[in-house]
């Protein structure tokens, strides 16, 4: 029973999909908003990377900063 | 010697931030199957365009992975600098913050803003779901700058060797 219906669910139509529908999926991936939407998704990323850096730089600013005003002081 | 925690800040939240977004990835796209990258646009309905989300859920993967190496490499530099506190509340904080943070920006942007996907798509109410993730995020950024702020008073230096 089970085997059968294994079979039955790997001879229809969403097993066999898949070579019939490459090229379907092809023309949804590659059309003409795949630049647009790759830049969109990696939007947040670029934020997320930049706030990384701005800290990593910033703390060498606020040192830098911080020595600057000690000195001034003497 | 003044000391600079910000370069090991700057590498956890970065690291949090891309394996906050393996969690996102793994847990919500894959396993429980929630959403997908593009679910609002394109809905994962048949085998094309479930396919699609696959391809743009590769993306977002491919994405993430490249800040956790980001996160890596910051890291990598954090390590070999004297003045940096080698501080584990610290790291572990920072990589709260940055999961939190990953949570608020991607879920700004792509929930609320362009809308590309919801959090649970097949929910009644999606906005509860996309709220609820949010409010997931700035927990754990209150979390982490706990821990941060904790880990002030760790002052050993890993150093270069």
């Amino acid at each position: 029973m089970i085997k059968a219906a294994f079979i039955i669910l790997l001879l229809g139509s969403a097993a066999l999909a898949c070579p019939l529908c490459r090229a379907q999926v092809n023309a949804g991936i590659y059309e003409e908003n795949l630049v647009s939407r790759a830049a969109v998704l990696f939007v947040p990323l670029f934020i997320i990377a930049a706030v990384g850096v701005g800290l990593f730089y910033g703390g060498k600013l606020n040192l830098s900063l911080s020595r600057l005003r000690i000195n001034g002081k003497k | 010697m003044a000391r600079n925690r910000f370069p090991l800040i700057a590498a956890g939240v970065v690291m949090g931030a891309g394996l906050g977004g393996f969690v996102d990835g793994i847990v919500l796209h894959q396993i429980l199957q929630w959403h997908n990258m593009l679910s609002a646009q394109i809905p994962p309905n048949d085998l094309v365009a479930a396919k699609i989300n696959m391809f743009w859920d590769g993306v977002f993967h491919a994405g993430v992975w490249l800040l956790t190496v980001l996160g890596i490499y910051i890291l990598w530099f954090a390590g070999k600098q004297r003045d940096v506190p080698w501080s584990g509340r610290t790291y572990v904080g920072s990589l709260l913050v940055g999961w939190g943070l990953f949570n608020l920006i991607e879920g700004g942007i792509n929930h609320h803003y362009l809308g590309l996907h919801h959090v649970y798509e097949y929910a009644e109410n999606k906005f509860a779901f996309d709220a609820a993730f949010l409010g997931f995020g700035v927990l754990l950024i209150i979390i982490g700058i706990l821990f941060i702020r904790t880990g002030r008073y760790d002052l050993s230096a890993r150093g270069r060797y």
